[in-house]
């Protein structure tokens, strides 16, 4: 088993553990977090899919770092939209 | 702040998930991940026709770092659209606060909670963050580094200089808007600008592309940093709204 197959390996398998996290906990930002997590799996089977060959390569290293940081800004915005359904739920429990 | 955050209809949900339920999704999602895994082992080894043709056109590019010569040379459009998604993604969850476009960026007040470890640290770090970011800004033309680890770094300072409690963001400010549109107006000018010289969008004329893919990189820097921090602004509560809103 060489180097790159294992973390593609474990990239599944994290990929799975997200998958496990979206379809079984019922918490919002649990799910949030579980997305999350199936993200950092897929984007691990891409770099190590990458160095595969005698060098590696760079195109899914330089797709993988546009993922991460549209990956932070989806998060920020998930986030955002539950404070927002919190608070609304709020205000009507309050009325 | 994401402890209180309940959701009415969760309790119900939650409790409706049995165990059985749980064991089937569990054995289904176990099961995926199997076929996944058989299926990478099966897969032959690609043969990577893209690192022949990066390899071969990186002398072009302007650039000795090869990432960034894919990121903000030959797959720019890919970027573009990222600076682009950003702006959207800051534009959503841009507080709606009575605070004027023609109030101060910064304003510095006294904090209700003092840190002082965090705020004598921060005199030492501050200067050295923004050194490594610029650093790593320009290191990224030939080694691993360029725009958005600059950005993220930058963004880190803001977000620590958030938590000592003396300063706070006002991103209606007209400096915080140039801020957060600079990257993308940037990147377009200069995708649109090239068109004169090459006649293809993005397409950056060979002798001057190092200095092209800086001016952008500079921009997308700012740019990130700033929406980094107002994502995190967004989403933070400062002590003293929560001491109000305890009340």
């Amino acid at each position: 088993m060489t180097q790159a197959l294992a973390y593609s390996v474990f990239g599944i398998i994290l990929f799975g553990i997200g998958l496990f996290g979206v379809l079984a906990i019922a918490h919002v930002v649990k799910k949030i977090l579980a997305i999350n997590i199936c993200g950092v799996g897929v984007f691990m089977v891409f770099i190590a899919n990458a160095s595969t060959g005698a060098s590696p390569d760079f195109v899914p290293h330089a797709m993988v770092l546009t993922g991460i940081v549209v990956a932070v800004a989806g998060t920020a915005l998930a986030l955002s939209l539950v404070c927002r359904i919190n608070a609304l739920e709020k205000q009507k429990d309050d009325v | 702040m994401f402890n209180d955050i309940t959701l009415a209809r969760n309790a119900e949900q939650q409790a409706g998930l049995s165990g059985g339920v749980l064991f089937v999704v569990g054995l289904v999602v176990g099961l995926v991940c199997l076929f996944l895994i058989f299926a990478l082992i099966n897969t032959p080894v690609a043969e990577q026709p893209l690192v022949a043709l990066v390899a071969s056109n990186l002398e072009q590019s302007g650039v000795q770092n090869p990432v960034t010569a894919v990121l903000l040379n030959f797959r720019s459009y890919d970027t573009l659209l990222e600076v682009a998604v950003l702006l959207i993604v800051a534009l959503a969850v841009m507080p709606v606060s009575q605070e004027q476009s023609n109030q101060a960026f910064v304003t510095v007040s006294k904090p209700v909670q003092r840190r002082p470890v965090l705020e004598a640290f921060l005199r030492w770090l501050l200067p050295a963050i923004v050194v490594t970011s610029g650093y790593l800004l320009w290191t990224g033309a030939a080694l691993p580094g360029g725009a958005f680890q600059a950005g993220a770094l930058l963004a880190g300072a803001g977000i620590l200089l958030l938590l000592a409690g003396h300063h706070s963001f006002n991103f209606n400010a007209m400096i915080a808007r140039v801020l957060l549109v600079v990257g993308l107006a940037v990147f377009l000018l200069v995708g649109a600008a090239v068109i004169v010289s090459t006649g293809t969008a993005l397409a950056y004329p060979v002798a001057w592309a190092g200095t092209l893919i800086l001016i952008i990189e500079v921009a997308a820097t700012l740019t990130i940093a700033a929406i980094l921090v107002l994502l995190f602004c967004a989403l933070h509560v400062a002590p003293q709204q929560k001491q109000k809103t305890a009340r």
